[in-house]
């Protein structure tokens, strides 16, 4: 599609030829739209504000299609610009949310590192399925990354279960900031419970206990949230320290839930053996959806704008010229080796920043959550958003979300009502179940027949359109 | 075959209505509910579940949306409970845990003031919850949870996800007790897993429970052999289980994995040394009837004698008010035969655990609106309650969130006279099915009471 400017403006420079947003009313819709997305969550219910303008659903869905923008950014990447098709994405994100997860639960890594160390581990094993790219292409490239589907799942479940727990779900901490200097302190004796107010959910307090015992006495600590509670050692929020004879010697607790916390540590025939200090500190969350949503939006804005920077540099043309004629491409000195394997290390490096975002949004990860049917998924979405554009992944993504997320839900409820009286012949529980793969498959096909060159051409089509407009012909 | 199984359970049904309790008038609700002491008038108690009704598991989660609707029309029929309107909001994930995820935050945003009680079908849907249940108060009921949904995963902190089966580890220890008490049929027992792989398929395959089971002298192989539910060939599966020394072969697998199970014992020749047995799941209708592909040198289908769990009442233990209720209200709903299955019995049962929990909270807090998930919670664990007098117990103390309650059980199939389980084919009961063949007609028999299970988790 031609780079048409509106009527007047002509590129005189390099610069002027290479800029992004050519106009300054370019610019500002853009970072109008940005900051529309920005400001969205304040008016949400759960939001500070507590304007209730936006249902919290929508930023949870607005966090999951910017997650898997990314992760589709990538493959665009890989199979848009570079012509190299892949089935594996979705193992490679399993592999930065494992990894991510790992670093911050076991390693001791905040998310804010491991999210780079994830991302850079993530591409050296794309770097290591990109292998096959030099000798196959096509449907056999295909066939060889799908080898990534398989061998890395299956090294995730086996070989590594006892860092990722293999089957069984993996719990993840959510980002945090601090804990800067304590606000509160306390020396704790025995039998006298400490109690603290505290709690919120975007600045939550970390309540810290550090205990020293001499030889032999082993007291007991308990703390208690507002509801009473005994907070055990497995809750999501608990760090329990020990020492190597595994004897507690304190914990730290984030408090999300206001209320009032008590500590209680008491050794029942040692009094006086043990002292206890006890300290509250401050903490950037980001445990909700909306504290989240300020770490996955601006992150995935970030990377499309990587991504479209990508392309417009040498490493972009020589994708691109390795996709069209890879024969041609190595004739004018493009090494296609080595571009390929650029590409497969840089989609790879998005799918593992999607999936350590994944990792840390969801608080949980379960291996069910990178299967081969969201390999295929993304690769749908692709698609349908339109390979090689740089738009294409969004609006893929976004299209696909919303007709799963809201559209068909919608639909549901109004066909599950009516389908039943239409086909009275068939059980009512077989319609109900098949309306989400008859609407979704049904979309899916028109849309293709329609629009088989994506979403992203028809918005290129519009702007032109928009741009030439009274004389559109 | 779908004829086939449709034909036969219509056949059952027939066989059911023929009893002297559905020739009598429609029976009364089974339980006694707690009295009201609120007027719920003009309110509306919403049941809200999702889970896969369109996925790989569909075929066993289905009958739930029917369950619920047709529980609901009972009650709201008679003017509903305490005079408030029961109405369902479901939705389908089709098994996949984004979509389980966006169904989530949907009914906690659509629902916010409302939702303080969610069922869930599937352990992997508890286990991503399982955090965000806890921090929105939400209590879940869930049929069967995996130590991870449940406990978390150092199986020691409970959370707000409550099942009304027993963990299947715990389900597995319970049959080692059974096995070791009863060595005329095990002699010398050796147990492998031939399973489905994931949580559900591999629970039980953890050191403490091969600890436990040898502890009763029970030997378990450490290596399990695992097939997916796609597979149609074990043969080096179950050959390798033999091999290994196994004389038990244990699986958690649904409906065709314990059928092809069982028929690929008999294609080898090994029916008579090798046992079969698994969780609650493989006593199932599905199980009973796909097990008829292949038959026994006694002419019975593969599966007769499959040992598994049965922490409920079945369809076949007539007499019980809750199993004769339910099976009168099928009947008279006109369902199609296939969801004559475990989902549509225990969704009555978790309906009407959830109206007796409402009760109890309403009457606590003095009104429909001011329950929260908290007080939901605190009736849940202060509750000894007899579903539907007696499909089975909701009891859940401090600490506990899966039944703790179980019997052993035998799938077998039905004589000719129906009076007890028939030895060969030549005294079965064989129905038309009708495309010109025939069918056996399975049975569940318990072989135990209800017995504590052993807690395993968290060792």
């Amino acid at each position: 599609m031609a780079n048409l400017h509106p009527a007047g403006v002509f590129d005189t420079t390099y610069d002027e030829d290479m800029s992004i947003d050519r106009t300054a009313r370019d610019k500002l819709w853009k970072n109008l739209a940005f900051a529309a997305l920005l400001l969205l969550p304040l008016l949400s219910v759960s939001g500070p504000l507590g304007l209730k303008l936006v249902s919290d659903q929508y930023i949870s869905l607005i966090g999951r299609i910017a997650i898997f923008v990314i992760a589709v950014q990538g493959l665009n990447l890989l199979v848009g610009y570079t012509g190299q098709i892949s089935l594996g994405h979705a193992a490679f994100m399993a592999i930065g949310a494992y990894g991510s997860a790992i670093l911050a639960r076991d390693l001791g890594f905040s998310f804010w590192t491991a999210l780079p160390a994830c991302a850079l581990l993530t591409g050296l094993a794309g770097l290591v399925f990109g292998l096959p790219s030099l000798r196959v292409k096509g449907f056999y490239l295909a066939m060889a990354t799908l080898a990534a589907q398989f061998i890395i799942p299956w090294l995730l479940r086996y070989p590594l279960e006892d860092w990722t727990g293999g089957t069984r779900p993996l719990s993840v901490p959510a980002p945090m900031i601090g804990p800067f200097a304590p606000y509160a302190e306390a020396t704790l004796s025995d039998g006298e419970p400490w109690t603290i107010a505290a709690g919120d959910p975007y600045f939550v307090d970390v309540i810290s206990v550090n205990l020293q015992a001499g030889a032999g006495v082993e007291p007991s600590i308990a703390l208690r949230n507002p509801a009473g509670d005994l907070v055990l050692a497995g809750d999501i929020n608990m760090t329990v320290m020990e020492n190597p004879g595994g004897q507690i010697t304190g914990f730290s607790y984030i408090a999300a839930k206001a209320g009032e916390y008590r500590v209680e540590i008491s050794a029942a025939d040692s009094a006086g053996a043990w002292t206890a200090a006890a300290t509250v500190s401050k903490a950037l969350s980001f445990s909700t959806d909306i504290a989240m949503y300020y770490i996955i939006v601006p992150l995935s804005a970030l990377l499309m704008f990587l991504a479209r920077n990508i392309i417009r540099t040498r490493t972009g043309r020589a994708f691109v010229s390795v996709r069209d004629n890879d024969l041609a491409a190595e004739l004018l000195g493009i090494n296609v080796f080595t571009y390929k394997l650029r590409a497969f290390f840089l989609s790879a490096v998005y799918a593992g920043v999607a999936g350590c975002l994944l990792a840390f949004e969801r608080n949980s990860l379960s291996l069910d959550m990178f299967q081969l049917d969201v390999s295929i998924e993304m690769l749908a979405m692709l698609i349908i958003g339109g390979a090689g554009y740089p738009l294409g992944a969004m609006f893929g993504v976004t299209f696909i979300r919303l007709l799963q997320e809201a559209v068909i839900p919608f639909a549901r409820h109004s066909l599950a009502d009516l389908l039943p009286q239409v086909f009275p012949f068939i059980d009512a529980v077989n319609i109900t179940s098949a309306i989400n793969p008859i609407l979704f498959g049904g979309a899916l096909i028109v849309f293709l027949v329609l629009e088989p060159r994506g979403l992203a051409h028809r918005w290129e089509v519009f702007k032109v359109a928009w741009k030439l407009r009274p004389y559109a012909y | 075959m779908k004829t086939r199984c449709c034909f036969l359970l219509a056949l059952l049904l027939c066989l059911g209505a023929a009893l002297p309790g559905l020739a009598q008038d429609m029976m009364d609700y089974p339980s006694e509910l707690t009295a009201c002491e609120t007027d719920m008038t003009g309110d509306t108690i919403h049941i809200f579940h999702f889970g896969d009704l369109s996925g790989p598991n569909a075929f066993i989660t289905q009958p739930i949306v029917l369950a619920v609707s047709d529980a609901i029309a009972y009650w709201n029929g008679r003017g509903g409970v305490c005079g408030a309107e029961l109405a369902q909001v479901y939705e389908d994930t089709g098994g996949n845990l984004e979509a389980t995820q966006s169904a989530y935050d949907r009914f906690t945003s659509e629902y916010a003031d409302e939702l303080d009680l969610l069922l869930l079908y599937s352990s992997n849907d508890g286990e991503l919850l399982r955090e965000q249940l806890a921090a929105d108060e939400i209590v879940s009921y869930i049929s069967a949870g995996s130590i991870e949904s449940l406990y978390g995963e150092d199986g020691q902190t409970p959370g707000w996800l409550y099942a009304s089966n027993p963990l299947y580890i715990n389900q597995f220890g319970f049959f080692c007790q059974f096995v070791a008490g009863s060595p005329e049929t095990f002699p010398d027992p050796v147990i492998a897993f031939v399973t489905w792989p994931g949580a559900f398929g591999l629970a039980g395959t953890e050191p403490a429970a091969r600890e436990y089971c040898g502890s009763l002298g029970v030997e378990v192989l450490p290596e399990p052999q695992v097939f997916l539910p796609t597979d149609s060939d074990i043969l080096t599966q179950v050959q390798n289980a033999v091999d290994g020394g196994a004389n038990i072969l244990y699986t958690n697998s649904l409906a065709t994995g314990p059928a092809l199970l069982a028929g690929t014992l008999v294609d080898l020749g090994l029916e008579d040394e090798v046992k079969l047995a698994g969780v609650n799941w493989v006593m199932d209708t599905s199980v009973g009837l796909l097990g008829q592909r292949v038959l026994k040198p006694s002419g019975l289908p593969s599966v007769d004698g499959m040992f598994g769990s049965m922490p409920f009442q079945w369809w076949t233990e007539r007499g019980n008010p809750a199993v004769d209720f339910i099976t009168q209200q099928f009947a008279a709903a006109g369902h199609g035969p296939q969801a004559q299955n475990i989902a549509y019995l225990l969704s009555w049962g978790l309906v009407d655990s959830i109206i007796e929990t409402t009760i109890r909270a309403v009457n606590a807090v003095g009104s429909l609106d001011a329950v929260t998930g908290a007080d939901i919670r605190a009736v849940v664990e202060s509750m000894d309650y007899s579903v539907m007098g007696g499909l089975y117990q909701f009891i859940f103390e401090e600490g506990i969130r899966d039944s703790p309650m179980n019997r052993a059980a035998v799938l077998k199939f039905a004589n000719a006279d129906m009076s007890g389980p028939a030895t060969s084919s030549d005294d079965a009961l064989m129905i038309d099915d009708g495309a010109g063949g025939k069918l056996f007609v399975p049975l569940v028999i318990p072989l135990t009471d209800f017995m504590p299970v052993p807690q395993l988790r968290g060792q």
